[in-house]
């Protein structure tokens, strides 16, 4: 014979989802719908996020060429790199958003 | 509408009435209004919460279960485990009342059926035993 429980667990799942529920709903009683300027702002910086490594990229490859007197050979890898980089960060960023 | 919320024990929720539900499977939250096409889906752990006809809202911590919509007007929850409540904010609290209770009443029954048990392997010792007074204390018992 099993020796009944003593104390209910408050790790159970359905007090836990009971809880994130109740936050929730909390927050969206206290902030309301998201506005519509903030959506276009996060849209916004998802958009900067991919083009500012972009740029770096760019800039970095032109003095680089322009030291070595090399034309393009810096140049389109690290607008590539910076492209690969942006896409990745903007992939973590819409993940944790 | 009418909701049905049942367990495998008892009848939780059983109300008319009701203006709009909204409930939450693996997809996603979702909201039923009078007349929704006929439905069925499988719910994840999650509260259901519905508007009454007075146009209070009551919530309800589902253990899974399944929805199912018939006729537009008909919304039946049949699930594992459910605890009613009328604030969301406390609802945790009084899931954990719940288990509370359940352990009390599992703990109590527990008892009485070991002594139930008990006071019949009592009995039968007696009906064994060899100076065969047993049948006759049995009797006045």
């Amino acid at each position: 014979m099993t020796e009944p429980k003593t104390e209910p667990r408050e790790d159970d799942a359905l007090v836990k989802g009971v809880r994130v529920r109740s936050k929730r709903h909390g927050r969206w009683l206290r902030e309301g719908e998201p506005s519509a300027a903030r959506r276009v702002a996060q849209i916004g910086v998802l958009g900067w996020i991919i083009v500012v490594p972009m740029l770096l990229g760019v800039f970095a490859g032109r003095w680089l060429d322009r030291t070595f007197n090399s034309g393009l050979f810096c140049t389109a890898p690290l607008l590539i790199v910076g492209l690969a980089l942006g896409s990745w960060s903007a992939w973590k960023w819409m993940n944790s958003a | 509408m009418k909701l049905n919320i049942i367990t495998p024990l008892s009848v939780v929720v059983d109300e008319d009435g009701v203006l709009a539900l909204r409930a939450e499977d693996a997809s996603g939250s979702f909201g039923i209004l009078p007349g929704h096409a006929s439905f069925l889906t499988s719910l994840v752990i999650s509260v259901v919460s519905w508007r009454s006809g007075n146009g209070t809202r009551h919530y309800c911590a589902v253990r899974r279960g399944v929805l199912s919509v018939t006729g537009g007007r008909d919304i039946a929850i049949a699930t594992r485990e459910a605890v009613v409540g009328d604030e969301l904010s406390t609802l945790d609290e009084t899931v954990l009342h719940r288990f509370r209770a359940d352990l009390e009443k599992e703990r109590t029954e527990h008892v009485a059926s070991t002594r139930l048990q008990l006071n019949a392997i009592r009995q039968i010792m007696r009906h064994l035993r060899p100076d065969g007074r047993g049948g006759a204390e049995a009797a006045f018992l």
